[in-house]
Parts: structure tokens; sequence; C-alpha cells
């Protein structure tokens, strides 16, 4: 909280502010608000004090008693109505909204009516002050209450009910509920696509120049064993060729420091880096630290990103990600100490993971981190790979956190962490990866086994299911192979 | 978003904060977090710790028992929630890193163990600047030198695991989650284990704020001397599960239980009138203000009753006071205000 002196002040102009404060329904943001006008009036008020400290002349006249504290009112619902517009949602005609329905003071109304001509506003206000010192008017001096008053008689004289636009001053909702800030687009779409790059009705913007090819996917949904380990690892229905998730990655390539002037330094780097991702088929998309998207594998093909991996949702499990989920490689390292991504880089990921999830009809349970589902089956360990095992900004995605859940490599496959591998992860585990070492215990107490009887048996269908994941994946990399030999002479595809 | 684990509803143990910013109440009792303003959401850790010397056997059974503990060349330590059952398991009484609702000085570990148990609740901090707000006593009796200290002391580890650390009032805290309706304006008091915080807020600006070092552990301990119990632990069970302040004692426990109970109460009432009557740069108050009680020595049935006949009965009050009520969840308004707190700093 900003430290604050001068409680009489405040009183006054806490009255102000307090009619205003109950348009902020979340307890933070209306805190904030009466904070932070406050404050700012109270700096303001010490400012202007100690600069007229320094003109006794004025202070001696007659107008600066008289003006004074308008001045100061004047200042303060410029505060106030900065401090609104801040926070209230972005569509004029929804704040409108909002404060007829909170029966704000119409002054209130007022203000925001005319918060569009809010340079006219302070330029106003600046003038005010010229006029003030100067001390040439003393007649008509132009104060926030008169116009404040003027405006509200004025306001109250019309039909407050009347909701047609083009009311003078007034600006009415006729957008649709569909364009609020928090407006999810269920659907993204194709808008254009060129040569190299494609566009998506979200603004998402895709590059193709580095695009290749590498074999169609091809997987198998196993089913979740649900404690008991009899259950035949027997696939369900047929082999697969859609993605199912998404799975995010860190390239662990270089970094430049994010300024100017190293601007074409960097994107020499990431041209590096792609090119490597090109040859090396590593995964599906590349997003760079200025936020381009790039495609590099298509998304019906597998790219080499997840290597031992597993992942499950409601309907299955699946094991070997490289075929069943699309590689996004953002272009950062683990370590990076100041920022892991940049803004553009934030958008970009979100951009991405909503044209995927539409496309694909992806569900959020299946948009992971490599870190989350990486094992080493040499030595039945989880995290063979660690990137975004922590600090993953899963909400900016739009995707809910999932270091909240039990990875089904511990909790039904019997994986399991040690010392090193916490260390690694930066001192402690994730929440998820807690739980499920829990929940695998408690499964093997309701199959009246020791915990290390039941590891043994579920690693062991662990590497069955290993088997045939690879199985799935050799009948097809065969088939994609000649089926590619045969379409070499033919155009790639967009 | 919809959250669709894969696994059924998993006791997820140690929740990352999910918006960036925190709220930390450090209680002499409990610790508690919150990333959320919603009570339920809240995670809690007892402030204790009982130390054992070293055994393989030992360290075995706290393994298989999932126990949560630390060891050193010469002690196992069990520390949080663990305490509580380890403690009446080897027969010892847990014992406290704070004291009189400041770090305890005759512990010696008892900055490394806050450090494990707020480890717990709050891990590192995902990104830069994440503001945390902890919760911190105010003012008073046998506080004030120390308090610098105790202050400094979590500030520093706090913003070792990087976060942006702060303090908040504790008493203010409670205003921040109980007062929003009257924006901010009331008096919050939070009656905790080792004290008793209030803060009296004047449109979020706290403009007078105290503390007196009394709450549950002062009564615990008095009601055991003076019926020369071996140890408080059935004074306080008896305290925390059958105490009604709002009927006459029956036994000599409960009378005991109402004698200090009073005695809190009528200390802070008194230090509260003084305190109105000593500060010169409150502004005119123009409204009746709320009063809130929050924490966990507020629990007992009665409690709100009691204190508003004692209030009343130290005849006329210097402000104006429009209700008494009890905080909605009485042991999370602290660790919500400071969430709040927080929140309003997020950009
Ligand atoms: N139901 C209850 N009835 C009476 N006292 C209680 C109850 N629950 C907890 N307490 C007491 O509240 C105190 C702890 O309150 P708390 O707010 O957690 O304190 P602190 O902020 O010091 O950690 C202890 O003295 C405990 O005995
Ligand atoms: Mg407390």
């Amino acid at each position: 909280m900003i430290p604050r002196s001068g409680t009489e002040t405040t009183l006054h102009y806490s009255k102000v502010v307090e009619r205003y404060a109950h348009l902020f329904d979340r307890p933070e943001i209306r805190l904030r608000f009466l904070n932070h006008t406050l404050a700012l009036q109270t700096d303001c008020t010490d400012k202007l004090n100690g600069w007229l400290d320094r003109f006794p002349l004025i202070k001696q006249s007659k107008l600066y008693e008289r003006h004074y504290a308008r001045l100061l009112d004047l200042l303060l619902y410029r505060l106030i109505v900065r401090e609104i517009n801040k926070y209230l949602p972005t569509s004029m005609g929804e704040r409108l909204r909002l404060l007829r329905q909170q029966k704000a003071p119409v002054a209130a109304r007022v203000y925001f009516s005319f918060y569009q001509a809010r340079y006219l506003f302070h330029v106003a206000g600046l003038a005010f002050v010229v006029l003030l010192i100067c001390g040439l008017c003393s007649a008509t001096v132009w104060s926030a209450h008169r116009v404040n008053n003027y405006l509200a008689s004025r306001y109250s004289k019309s039909n407050p009910t009347d909701t047609h636009a083009g009311s003078p001053g007034v600006v009415y909702a006729q957008t649709p509920a569909n364009y609020l800030p928090d407006y999810k687009p269920e659907k993204v779409w194709l808008v254009e696509r060129k040569d190299n790059f494609e566009r998506y009705s979200n603004g998402g913007r895709i590059s193709t120049d580095y695009e290749t090819d590498n074999h169609q996917r091809a997987y198998y949904v196993l089913p979740h064993t649900n404690g008991a380990m009899n259950v035949q690892a027997k696939p369900i229905g047929e082999l697969h060729h859609e993605p199912a998730g998404l799975l995010y990655h860190t390239s662990e390539s270089d970094l430049l420091p994010f300024t100017a002037d190293n601007n074409e330094s960097i994107e020499t780097h990431t041209r590096g880096l792609l090119e490597y991702v090109r040859r090396n088929r590593s995964y599906n998309y590349v997003i760079d630290r200025f936020g381009q998207i790039y495609r590099i594998v298509r998304d019906e093909q597998a790219a080499n990103h997840a290597g031992h991996s597993v992942w499950a949702d409601k309907q299955g499990v699946y094991v070997g990600l490289n075929e069943s989920f699309i590689g996004v490689c953002f272009e950062t390292r683990s370590d990076a100490s100041v920022e892991q991504l940049t803004e553009a880089q934030l958008v970009a990921g979100r951009l991405l993971t909503q044209i995927l999830r539409s496309r694909y009809q992806i569900d959020d349970a299946d948009c992971v981190v490599h870190g989350l589902v990486s094992v080493n089956p040499d030595n039945m360990r989880i995290c063979y790979h660690h990137d975004w095992v922590r600090n993953f900004p899963f909400a900016a995605m739009g995707l809910s956190d999932k270091y909240q859940v039990a990875p089904v490599a511990i909790s039904e496959f019997g994986f399991t962490y040690d010392d090193d591998i916490i260390a690694q992860v930066g001192g402690a585990m994730w929440p998820g990866a807690v739980a499920a070492l829990a929940e695998f215990d408690r499964r093997a107490a309701a199959a009246n086994l020791k915990t290390d009887d039941l590891r043994k048996q579920m690693r062991e269908r662990y590497r069955q299911q290993m088997e045939l994941a690879r199985k799935s994946r050799d009948t097809t990399t065969d088939q994609t192979e000649s089926s590619r030999a045969l379409d070499q002479t033919n155009t790639p595809q967009g | 978003m919809e959250e669709k684990n894969q696994m059924p509803a998993n006791k997820v143990e140690v929740p990352l904060p999910k918006s960036g910013a925190v709220g930390l109440d450090i209680g002499t009792s409990r610790i508690v977090a919150a990333d959320s303003s919603d009570s339920k959401l809240t995670r809690t850790e007892l402030n204790a710790f009982v130390a054992v010397p070293a055994s393989d056997m030992i360290e075995q059974v706290l393994k298989q028992k999932h126990m949560v503990f630390e060891r050193n060349c010469k002690n196992l330590y069990v520390y949080g929630n663990d305490s509580d059952f380890f403690a009446s398991f080897m027969n010892v009484a847990a014992r406290r890193p704070m004291r009189d609702g400041l770090l305890n000085p005759q512990e010696e570990q008892s900055q490394h163990i806050m450090q494990l148990i707020v480890q717990r609740l709050v891990p590192r901090a995902r990104r830069n600047n994440e503001v945390l707000y902890f919760s911190l006593p105010g003012k008073g009796e046998g506080v004030n030198g120390k308090l610098v200290y105790h202050q400094a002391v979590l500030k520093n580890f706090l913003s070792s695991l990087g976060y942006n650390a702060k303090p908040l009032n504790e008493g203010q805290a409670v205003v921040f989650s109980e007062l929003q309706d009257e924006n901010f304006t009331g008096i919050g008091v939070s009656f905790g284990g080792g004290m008793c915080n209030v803060s009296v807020s004047f449109m979020s600006m706290p403009m007078i704020t105290f503390s007196i070092p009394k709450g549950g552990d002062y009564i615990d301990r008095n009601v055991t001397e003076v019926l020369g119990e071996a140890n408080s632990t059935k004074v306080r069970l008896e305290k925390e599960e059958h105490l009604d302040l709002s009927r006459a004692p029956k036994d000599d426990l409960s009378r005991a239980l109402h004698i200090y109970y009073e005695d809190v109460l009528q200390t802070l009432i008194d230090s509260l009138r003084a305190e109105f009557s000593a500060s010169s740069q409150l502004p005119k108050i123009d409204r009746a203000l709320p009063v809130v009680l929050a924490g966990g020595t507020a629990r007992p049935a009665g409690f709100l009753q009691k204190f508003e006949q004692m209030l009343v009965a130290g005849g006329e009050f210097p402000i104006e006071i429009s209700d008494v009520r009890m905080a909605k969840d009485p042991l999370t308004a602290t660790a919500r205000g400071c969430y709040i707190a927080a929140m309003s700093e997020m950009k």
C-alpha cells in the first residue's frame, strides 16, 4: 500500500471517491481504486501545494481562496475517471450499462460520456491552471463543478431509459455480449492461405517457410488400469491418426539479451534453430522470440519431440506422444533467469493453442508440457526431460493448470522420482506428482499388494504398451515412407 | 476453462498459486496461505514442530506414514500439520517457532522450521515480482523492538523464494477480506493464538493499528496454571471443543476459561478506547463503524455476544459502532485479506 499523509483532506476526497467505489464488484479492484485514487490525490495535492508555496502572491490572492478547492476537485475527478476507465469493461457501451445498472451518480455517467473528449478535458484543466496562475480571469472561471452540474441537469432531463444511439454525448451499448473482453471464440478458422503463411480468424499467423514432412501419425488409445492390474492392455478402438493433444517444449537454444540492438543476432539465432528443427523434424511448431509462429512438421504427421512419454485423459492413456500430440516449441531456455517467454511469445502461444484446439477439438486436459510427460523406462523414473516442469503459463494459454494433475506415469504405471530429480526440478515436485505418488500407494493398498509388487506389475504393463505403440508406429512409418517415395514428384502440399 | 483431470479427484497437497498473487497469514498457531478469495481454497499448516533424536528406525516409520520431516545430523524434525499427531504419538508437546505473535527467540531452530513450513504452502514464485502480502502484528506491549526483526527475517526469506513480499497489518487484512461493502471502513480484529490485532480502517487506510499480547495461548497457559494441570493440552481441547461463552460456567475449568476470555476481551476493548482517545490525527469519521471479529480464539459459541456485551458495558464508546459481526470464515480471514491486498497490486 502507498503510505499517505494528511488524513483530514482525505476525508473530503474520500466522499467523492466513495460514490464511485461501488462500481467495482471485485474486492481487490475496489481496494485498488480507493487506494490509488486517494493516494494519487494526496500526492497531487502535496505537489500543488509545494509549487504554490513558491508563489506566495498567488496564495494571497482572492482568486486562490475561491478556487483552490475546486482545482483540487477537478484533479480528483480526473483521477477517478482515469482509474475507472482502467478497470471497467473496455467497451464503452458496456460501461455505461454498468453505470446505469448500478445507479451510479449522474455525474459519473456524464463523466463517462465525456471520457472520449478526455484530452479536451485535460487541456481545459490545464487552461484553468494557467488562468488561475495569471490571475487574468476572475469572473467566469471554468470549474469542474459547474460543468458537472450543467451536464448533470442536462442529462437527467433526457429520458434515461431511452436507449437509442445518437443521443447527445452518450454512446449506448449495441455490441452483443459476444464481444465482451472475456469472450473466447469457440471456433477459429483459416482466413487466408498465401504461399508462405496462413492467417486465422483469431489473428494468429503461421509461417510455412520451414514446413516439412515426416511420417503419418498412428497411435492407439489404451485403457486406464482403474486399479486392477489384470485389465488387458488391449487398445480402445482403431488406430488413430489425428492429433489428440498439445505438448509444449523449450528449445534450450542460446538466448541473446532481448534488446533492440540485438535485433539481427536474435533473428540469426532463430534461423539457426529453425533449420536445425526442420532437419531433425523435432517439433510441429516453433514460436520464436518475436512471437512468429512457424510450422515445421505438418499437423497430421508425427514430429520427434516427446521421446518416451505418457499422458492420459478421460478416454484413455497415450504412450509415446510423438504420434499422438502436436509438439509446440518456444524458443527459450528452462534456466532463462529474467523472463522465460517474451510478451509476444505468450500471445502467439495462446493464439496457436486456440487454432489447434479448435481445428482438432483438443480437450484442455490434453494440453500439457514435456516435463510432465517425459519418462525414462530404463530406470522407471519420471522427468527424463524437464522442460516446463515448472513456470509454464497455462492460464495465459487459456488452459487449466496441469501442475495440479496427477501424472498417469506415476499414479498408474508406478514411475517414481528421486532426490536428483527433485533437485533438477528446483527443489520441490509439482503438486500433481506428489498426489500421484500417494494415489499409487492407495491403489496398492486397495489391491492388497505391496507398493513395490504393484510397481513391478505396472512397469511390465508399461513395457507392453510401449511395444504396442512401437508396432503401430512401425506399420505406418513403412506406409508413409513408401507413399512419400511415390509423392516425390508431386508438388508439396500447402 | 473446464478442467478435465484424467484422474479421479485427487487431493493435492501443495497447489501452486494460481493468480500470481498470494496472501500469507503467519500466525503463532497456524500459517494460512490464500491464492484466491474463496475460503475453501486456502491452505493451512500448523506452525509447530517436534524434534526427536535422529534414528533410522523412526525415520523409517515416518517415511512409511508419509509424514513431513527433515533430518539433520542430530535430530529428526516433524513439522507442520503432522506435528500434532506425532507429538501425541511420542507423548511430547509440540514446539512452536513463534511465540506471542513473533519469532520465538528461545527456539534456535525457529527460523529454519518456519521456512520449511512456509515452503510447503507457498513454493517458489513462478514469475518475477509475484506479489505476496504477509500478515504482521501491530505495535503493542512487548512487541515494538522485536517486530522490526520479525518483519525483516520474513521479508528476506519470502523474497528469497522469488516473491515481491510486503507486510500487511493483520487487523487491516481482516478489514480487506470482510468490509468490502463498507469500502474498507471499519474495525478489524483478529483474535489469534499468540496475540490479538486491531486495525481501524478508513477507506482502506489504516488509521489506528495495535496489538495486545494476549490471545488463545494466554488463556490456555493461565487456566492450566490456576487449575494446576500438568499441561495445557486438556485445557486447549476443552476450550476448542466445548466452551460456550453464552452459558454460565458449570465447572472449574469452564469458569476459568470464562474468566480469562473476559480478561482478553477487556484488555482489547480498553486498549481500543485508549487508542481512540490518544490519536489526534484521526479524521472526523462521519459514520458508524462496523466491527469484524476473526481468528481462532473468536470461534467459541457466544463469543460475538460476549464481545458486544462488554463493549456496551464499558459505557459510551469514543466512536459510534454500527454493528459487530463475525468474519465469514474466521480462520482464513487474515490470509484472504492479504490475498486481496496482493491482487490489488497486480498489473
Ligand atoms: N473452536 C475453537 N474454539 C476456541 N478456540 C479455538 C478454536 N479453534 C482454535 N482456537 C484457538 O485459536 C488459537 C489459534 O487461532 P489462530 O487464528 O489460528 O491463531 P494465530 O493467528 O496465532 O495462528 C489457538 O489458541 C486455538 O486454541
Ligand atoms: Mg492469525
